[in-house]
Formats: C-alpha cells, structure tokens, sequence
C-alpha cells in the first residue's frame, strides 16, 4: 500500500488536496483511539506533502521561488537562516527594514477587519465567551482602557478610537498612524550592515567591549526575525573562529568578555537549546562555546559538596559557601566577592582593617590552612630582628625588623580578602576531591579553616612560644 | 457527572465546561471568573483560597502561599505556619486546595457532581511537573480524563470559529510562563505545527523588575524588609504595573512600615527597564516559526492570550515582529480555560463537535545517550522522538554494544535539546542483559512511545534473546502510589473555608489588609466598620446583612480609593 492509497486518493501534487484527504480519514482514525493507525496516516501523509513539493515537481516546470525557499526550510537541522537562498533573490543589500514594512503595508488592509461593532460592544464582556465569541481586533490602547478598571469596561470610547483607524486604514495610502506601533529607530539595518558590525565587534578578543556588544544586540533584535537571524547566524560563526584562539585565562579572574557570551546566551537562548550552534560551528569549536556558557550558568551547590567554576576559572560562590567558612553571615567578603565578580575582573585588592591591625592572629583565625604558620614564623623572626637591633644595639637591624613587620601587617590589610575568598574557593576544590570525608566532616574542615577561633589562637600562641623558645635557646647556646 | 476544563494558573486558575451553546466559564462563590491561585490557612485552621487568601498575604504572610505553580514537579514544601496552627504542603497538594474549591464552584453552578477533568498546562511542562499537576487533581478527588497544553487549548477556544482554514500563532504570556504555539487549522482539523515555550518567564517578572526598581527608587532594602511588608511592595508593583498598561505614567502612594512611597513611574521607563525580558519572549517564537518550517509571513494570525499580554509593548513588539497587528480578546486571562471546556467536549464526543479532531505535538526532544564514534569521550544524545513530532507517536533506533564480551547495556532517558547528555534533563534509566559476544555483535532495539497526555513509555528489546524491558516513566519527585493515597486521606481531613462564607471572608480579609496598610486615624475608623460587620454576621437575627455587607464593602471601597490614589 503506498501513501497515496493509504490517504484514499490519486497522486497528486496538489497540497491541498492531501491535506484534505487526510482530514477526512482523521475523522475516522482518532488520535487517541487508534494511535498506531493514526501514525500510519500521518506519516503517509507527510511523505506525500513531500513528494509534492520535491519529487513530483521534477516532472514538470519548477518555479525558482518556491524550490529556493522550501528547500531552505524544509530541512530542520540546517540552521543556517533560511533568509540567506532568498534573500540573494531580493537583493540582500537594499533590504532595509523600512522595505520590509512597506511590504508589509497592504497586507495589514487585507487582514485588517474590524469585528467589533456597536452591538458587540454593548454587550457584557461574558458574552463574548460563548461559541461566537469573536477575537476582535483591537487598537493596542482601546484594548488596555477596556481592561484596566477590572469591572465592567467602559469601551465606548475605545470603539469609537477602534471605528477610526479602521476607516483610516482602509482609506489611506500610507501606513496606519499607529503611534509607536511600527516605529523604529532602526532603519538602516542591513545585511551588509550585519556583517560589517559583527566583523567591528569580534576584532580582536582584547578588544570586546561590552557596551558596543549590548547596543548592537538590542538592535537587531528589535528587527524583523529575518535580520535577527542572520545577526545570530554571523555572531556564532565569528565566535568560533574566535573562540579557540582565547582559552582560558588565569583563575580567579573572571573576564568581562564571558559577560558578553552571557548576554548573548539570554538573547539567543543557546544553553537552552544548543543544537543550533551544534548546527552552525564544528563540534570542537562548538564544544568550547558551551563550556564557556556552561560553567557560569551551573547552580552553584551549596555547603562544600562542589564548587563550580566559570570559564576563566573563577569559582563561583554564593552566600551559603560564606556562611560555611566564617560561620555567620558576613556580607563583607561576600559583598567584595560579589562586586569583583559583577565587575567582570579580577579580585583585586580591597583594604581590611582587622587584617591590618592583627595580621598574624587574624590570618590564624580566617585561613587557618598553614599559611598563617608561615606568617607568624615570619613574624617571629621579625621580631627577633628587632630585638636584637634594639639590644645590640643596631640601627639598620632596628629598622628591617620594623619594615619587615610593618610590611607583613599591610600586606594582610591589603590582601587579607582577597585571600578569604581564595582560601575557600580552595579548600572548597580540596574538600571536593577528598572522596574520604564525609559531608558533615567536609563541613567541619571548612568550619576550622574558616573560623579558627579560640582553638586556633591557642595553636598559634603555643606554637609561637615554641618556636620562640627553641630560638631563645639556640642563641643562648651560640652565644 | 460532569467533567469540567480547569486552567490552573500562577497567578489565576478558572474552571469551565461546555455547555450545548459552546464553552462556558464557571464563576466562583464571588461571582468572579478569575480564582487567584493563592492559598492560605484562616484564623480558625480552614484553607481559605482565592481573593480572600490573596487579600491575606498582607496582613498574615506567613499563612499564605501564591505562586506555587512554579514549583509544581519539585519536591519544595510550603509551611504555612503561626502560633495557634501549622501545616506543610508540597506544591501538588497547594494545587489540590484550589482545584477543590474550583470543583466545589463547578458543582454549585452545575448541579451535579464533579468527577473529572481536563487541566491545562504550560506546554513546556516537562514530563515531572505534568505528573505533578495529574496528582494534584488526584488528591483533590478529581479524575484528570487529560492535559492539554495551555496555547493549544487557547487555539481549540479560538479556532474554532474561525471558518477559513488558516495557520495562525498563539503568545501566551501568563503569570508565570510563556508558551507559543502554531497551529494550522483546515477542515476541521487543528493542528500544532510546533510549540515552544520558556518556564520562568511571565508577567510575575515584570512586576519583579519593577518591584526592584521601586525598592532602589526609595532607597529600601528588599532582603531586610519583613514578609508582610514586602509583600505590599508587591502588591503596590503589581498595581503600577498594571496602571502603565492604561497610562502613561502612573503615580502612586503607599505606606510601608515607617515609610511613606510616592511618587510617579513612567511607562517608558518600565518599558526600557524590561527590555531583556521582552527580548527573551523572541527566543521561543523563533524556535516555533523555524520547528514549523514556516516562515514569519506565513502566520496569517497572532493570537495573544494570557494576562500580561495586555502589556502594550507586548503587542506593540509582536506587532512589529509579524508586521501585523495581533489579535486580542477583551479577557485574554479566560481564553485557556475556555480552551480547556472545548476539549471536554471533544473528549465527550460532543455532537456539537462531532467533526473537529485536534493533534497535539510532543514540545521536547526525547532521547538516550550514546557514544558515537566509538570513542568513549564522545557521549551524545540520539534523538528517538524528535520535538515537535505530533503525537501519539512510538518511533525506535537500535543501539550495539561497544565493548567485547559486554553483558549489559545501561540506558539513560533524556530530555531536552541539548548535544551533551548531561545539560539535559535526566528522566531516568533502564538495563538490560545481553549475551557475552563481540563488540558490535549484539544490541538492543528501543522503542519509545510518546501518548497524547505526554507519557513517555520505553520498552528495549534484546535483539538476540528477544527479551523485553519495558518502563513509565515515574520520577523520583513525583508521589508513589501510597503516598497519594495517604496525602489524600490527610487532605481530606483539612477543611476549607464555607463556600458561602466566602464573601464575607473576602471582606474581612480585604478590611484587615488596608488596616495593616493605613496610618493612626484611619486604622480606628477601618477598626470600627470591621467590629460592626463582625457583629452584624454573628447577630442571627440581622435580615438585611446583604445591605450590611454591600455598605461595608462600600466604604472599603472608598477608603481604598483614597489610599491608592492611582491617577
Ligand atoms: N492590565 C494588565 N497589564 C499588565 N499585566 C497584566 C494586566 N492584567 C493582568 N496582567 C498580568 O497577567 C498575569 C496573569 O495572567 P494569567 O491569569 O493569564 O496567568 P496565569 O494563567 O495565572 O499564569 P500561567 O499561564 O503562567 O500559569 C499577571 O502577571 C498579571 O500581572
């Protein structure tokens, strides 16, 4: 049984004719009745639309037109904007927005019947809902004063706006006085323009510039689905001869460049359906596409089970991690962590007074990770220097010991948040690839790092005094 | 025995049926057609749900949930809870509270029992959350008969006056969700070409935009401010942003703990502020008109349904977009539900309806993940039901093993329309055994069957033992069968509030919100017509409380016009 017997009719390369072939069998065959003989229709169906249109027209005079723009949509997968076959038709270059409004012009007299009519309108809004309710065409504004006092609709006046356009619109040559309606301030969109733009924008990877990316984007998308399309379509290709030259930079730094690719992700929905781009660049080159967009969209799990991290390798943090690692909500290194991250740049560096004053302490209570071991060693010779400058007496050791411990309480104040954030995006990583911890342990481990306390103050000063003794002794034995 | 069409919505749920004069709406015990899908706990521990819940979430928020569709398919549970009662509720069974009360509205104005339904849902529902809402109606004691999805029951409501053939599209722009769909009617068929749609894009987050920009506007911290007072932030950006619907600017004053807000908001700035959004309601539409092999011109009719299609720039951005102007009904918020009493209709096989046959699409690409290229690192999806193939469909592909002497082969069941499995959503996995052979020698051919409620059934057959696996998908956050059960028992025991109380709960509830939003002198006065009306309902003896209750909502009325001062 080929499909033209299954439909129940001859040959033909009548479209409509298929279709209505097919209406009738469907109402004998119901979908959810019969779903096996349903499927069977309508894939005979389908495969008979499709000869019509591809097969049986070899046979006979093809029209050019209709060949170029079905061929460009027939196939799904073949993203590649259907504008491109017949546009070259049309003559990509003079195409302009204003143009295709122009054409659009006389169709909006064709369709444009007004159905709402005095009667109609002076009947409740309910009634409107029965069978013959009619969707009536409505000036945007007569439609909005209809709705806005949530009661009855007081529409006479909106029908009488409505009666005026409609007889404008059928009598004037020129568009409708819509205000707003099809303004635009982006005439002078063109194909060409597109190209010329996005070949602006890509220059080099350096030179991005996010402004420049956002007016160029909101423009064309403001246009007809054409021109965005095509704007997408040359956006993507840019971007994957782009792509692989930049990998990845430095962690801890998070480019405004990925700020760009977010944006366009939000506009063109990639992440959500990334077929298209599969479609438009090789899979390599698309691969690293998605890895940038991936990795900074990911929800980022909460209480050290994983950390993700964006395309640049900046880890990506939210409030619950803080909470972890300093116990209580302490929105000061979230806040500097935040606004490094919105900035697009790196963590730079941001002034903490209590790192400042207590530096050795308070790296022993904030990164309790062995760093603040190094620290208070390096402190305790500081202050070995300087006793011994200051007993011996010497002036030059005086003043290193000095410097080297005012420098130690600057560097802290200058660094010390930046080194939170950096100490548990770490111990973050570490704790994530320590498969022998379990949660709560992990939870734990952050806690002590994160907020030594007491235990770790007692550590310091016994270590310090240790060291110190030891010290004491070696010179005193030297000596 | 009845079956009615109930659109469940964010922020609105109605409830229809088709009489022998075509669809109808059912009004609530308010008389209104619209139910706010709000849910709230009253002072005596009954659900209150509706205009009276949603009047509560001022003055009792932390007694009262909106919104909850969002969280339909996850397993997120809702307290409601103060001193004197506490409850917890998973977002199905929030759900179950409105549908009952729809029901009980159904069965007042029908006169007779309720036993079934048809309920719409977002068209890109995934496969959990419409399981979910199948639960809710379950624990709400109602036989879901079917879904539909919410733009093709907008275009069953539409199309079917419309005589000529045509291919037109449907923007539903709702509380919570956007869906688009096109249709191509013909001879009484009604066809989806394609549906496409975004889940977390609606009308809520314009408010939310707006609602940001007030809180920044007046210098307030929106994370600091207590429950009830943001929720009168809300409330006061819902007001403004429907205002700029009819307006150009709207002006506004409000009361918010200590601090007075006024000012004026205009509706460029509104428009300007939420750009993004507007721009993100283009993806979909792409994907529709490009899965439908169609082109923009094609579309001889917008059709825009849903409450914040009333936004202006919403039509004025559609209308620029298909260079015509969309067609909109004068209550775009009814036309789902509308939608939905068609199709009891067709389901019932109402003569009326004899003749129309609709056909539905699967929204999502459904597939298994498999290594192409034999190369380990290459893990793809192999699409089985490509998105938008019209449903019921049962296609299948066979799969071979990969390595020598394999025994098993793992399936996993994705969703979703992305290259690599894992940015796809996980449905879930079957195996099977194959005999011990070469790589390559053995497989398994899988079939997957996609039904017109959009359940996905697999079942994998070994190709040389012929032994079958067959599996429904059931996902982890969705109930078992006994928890239904035991939910159920439990939500049956929870009463709501007296239907024909409602009013004056309405009332009340409206009452004690502008209380809690007016300053000293009013408050007394706003106090005094409260205790009078409270008395008035409890003194039996009182005839004219009809009259008493049209006075008092009379002057709340008036008092709220004088606060609200909107223009
Ligand atoms: N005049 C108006 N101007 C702007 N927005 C409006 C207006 N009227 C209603 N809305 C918005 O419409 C939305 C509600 O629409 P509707 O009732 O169709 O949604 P729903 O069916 O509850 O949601 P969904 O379909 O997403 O589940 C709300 O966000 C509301 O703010």
């Amino acid at each position: 049984m080929d499909v033209w017997e299954r439909l129940g009719i001859e040959k033909t390369d009548d479209e409509r004719a298929i279709k209505r072939a097919y209406a009738k069998k469907l109402k004998t065959i119901r979908p959810d009745e019969d779903p096996k003989h349903f499927q069977t229709l309508r894939e005979a169906r389908d495969e008979a639309i499709y000869l019509a249109k591809y097969d049986f027209d070899y046979d006979y005079d093809w029209d050019d037109e209709e060949e170029a723009s079905d061929s460009s949509s027939h196939n799904e997968e073949n993203l590649s904007p259907t504008v491109e076959p017949s546009l070259e038709e049309q003559g990509a270059e003079n195409l302009t927005l204003e143009r295709a409004l122009d054409d659009a012009e006389p169709r909006i007299e064709d369709s444009y019947v007004l159905t709402l009519d005095e009667e109609d309108v002076k009947r409740d809004p309910i009634i409107s809902q029965s069978t013959n309710s009619k969707l009536t065409e409505l000036k945007e504004e007569d439609a909005l004063s209809e709705v806005t006092s949530e009661g009855a609709p007081s529409n006479i006046r909106g029908t009488s706006n409505v009666k005026e356009v409609g007889t404008k619109l059928g009598e004037s040559e020129t568009p409708p006085n819509l205000p707003g309606f099809y303004e635009t301030d982006i005439d002078d969109v063109t194909y060409e323009h597109i190209d010329d733009e996005v070949e602006n924008l890509m220059g080099p990877w350096s030179l991005w510039d996010t402004a420049e990316w956002k007016k160029f984007v909101n423009r064309v998308r403001e246009c007809s689905f054409d021109i965005s399309n095509y704007a997408e379509y040359e956006i993507l290709s840019a971007l994957g001869d782009n792509l692989t030259e930049a990998k990845i930079e430095s962690s801890f730094k998070r480019d405004a460049r990925l700020n760009i690719l977010y944006y366009l992700d939000e506009e063109y929905g990639w992440t959500q359906n990334d077929r298209r781009i599969y479609a438009v660049l090789p899979s390599d080159q698309s691969d690293v596409l998605m890895d940038y967009l991936r990795h900074g969209e990911i929800g980022v799990s909460h209480g050290s089970g994983e950390t993700y991290y964006d395309a640049f390798g900046f880890p990506l943090l939210t409030a619950e991690h803080f909470k972890d690692y300093l116990g209580k909500n302490d929105s000061v290194y979230e806040k500097y962590y935040q606004k490094s991250y919105s900035d697009g740049r790196e963590l730079r560096p941001s002034w903490c007074w209590p790192g400042f004053i207590f530096s050795p302490l308070w790296l022993a209570h904030r990164c309790n990770d062995g760093l603040e071991a190094l620290a208070g060693m390096f402190y305790l010779m500081a202050l070995i220097v300087l006793h011994y400058g200051l007993t011996t007496p010497s002036v030059i050791a005086s003043i290193l010991g000095i410097l080297m411990i005012v420098s130690i309480h600057v560097l802290v104040g200058v660094y010390g948040r930046k080194l939170v954030v950096t100490t548990l995006a770490n111990t973050l990583q570490d704790l994530q690839n320590d498969e022998k911890l379990s949660q709560d342990e992990k939870l734990k481990k952050l806690a002590s790092i994160g907020r030594g306390g007491f235990k770790a103050l007692f550590d310091f000063i016994v270590g310090m005094a240790g060291i110190g003794l030891i010290a004491t002794l070696i010179y005193r034995l030297l000596i | 025995m009845a079956i009615v069409g109930i659109d469940l919505g964010t922020t609105n749920s109605l409830v229809s049926y088709w009489s022998d004069d075509g669809p109808k709406l059912i009004p609530n015990a308010l008389k209104s057609f619209l139910t706010p899908s709000v849910v709230g706990v009253d002072d005596q521990g009954d659900i209150l749900i509706g205009e009276a819940a949603k009047e509560r979430l001022i003055t009792h928020p932390h007694l009262t949930i909106g919104d909850f569709k969002r969280t339909m398919g996850s397993e997120a549970l809702v307290k409601l809870a103060d001193g004197a009662h506490s409850y917890q509720f998973r977002p199905e069974e929030l759900s179950a509270f409105v549908l009952r009360s729809l029901k009980a509205d159904a069965e007042q104005h029908l006169g007779e029992d309720v036993t079934g339904a048809i309920i719409s849902v977002p068209a890109y529902f995934n496969d959990i959350q419409r399981k979910a809402t199948i639960d809710a109606g379950k624990l709400a004691g109602l036989k879901v008969d079917s879904l539909i999805n919410e733009p093709t029951a907008a275009a069953l409501a539409y199309g079917l006056n419309e005589v000529d053939e045509s291919q037109f599209l449907i923007f539903d722009l709702g509380g919570g969700t956007f869906d688009v769909s096109i249709l191509d009617k013909y001879d009484n068929v009604m066809e989806v070409r394609a549906t496409a749609g975004d889940n977390f894009l609606g009308g809520n987050d314009f408010r939310d935009l707006l609602l940001e920009t007030l809180g920044s506007d007046h210098k307030m911290d929106l994370e600091e401010l207590s429950a009830s007072d943001k929720n009168k932030l809300i409330r006061l950006a819902e007001l403004v942003k429907k205002d700029l619907s009819a307006r150009e600017e709207a002006t506004y004053s409000a009361q918010i703990s200590d601090v007075k807000l006024e000012g004026s908001f205009s509706r460029d700035r509104f428009e300007e502020l939420t750009s993004s959004l507007r721009r993100r309601l283009r993806v979909p539409m792409e994907r529709a008109i490009n899965d439908a092999t169609l082109r923009p011109e094609n579309i001889d009719n917008v059709v825009m349904v849903g409450g914040a299609s009333r936004m202006p720039m919403i039509r004025r951005m559609v209308g620029r977009l298909f260079q015509k102007l969309p067609l909109s009904h004068l209550n775009p918020d009814e036309i789902v539900a509308l939608g939905a009493a068609v199709q009891t209709g067709l389901k019932t096989r109402n003569a009326a309806l004899e003749d129309v046959v609709m056909t539905d699409v699967c929204p999502y690409t459904l597939g298994t993940s498999a290594v192409v290229d034999d190369n380990y690192d290459n893990l793809v999806i192999v699409p089985i039901i490509e998105r938008n193939a019209v449903v019921p469909i049962s296609e299948s592909q066979q799969f071979f093993t990969i390595r020598d002497k394999q025994t098993q082969i793992n399936l996993d069941i994705y969703q979703g329309e992305n290259m690599r499995p894992e940015d796809n959503i996980l449905l879930g996995d079957l195996k099977v055994e194959v005999p011990a052979a070469p790589a390559g020698k053995e497989g398994v051919d899988v079939r997957f069957t996609y039904d017109i409620n959009g359940a996905l059934e697999v079942e994998v057959k070994a190709l040389s033992t012929e032994k079958i696996v067959r599996k429904i998908f059931k996902n982890q956050a969705n109930l078992s069968d006994e928890e239904l059960e035991k939910r159920f028992k439990a939500l049956s025991g929870i009463k709501l509030h007296p239907r024909e109380h409602a009013e004056n709960a309405v009332l009340i509830a409206k009452a004690e919100r502008i209380y809690a939003e007016s300053l000293k002198a009013q408050r007394d006065y706003v106090r005094s017509l409260i205790l009078d009306f409270e008395q008035a309902i409890t003194d039996q003896s009182n005839r004219d409380l009809d009259k008493v209750r049209e006075q008092f909502s009379q002057s709340l009325t008036e008092l709220e016009n004088s606060m609200f001062d909107m223009d």
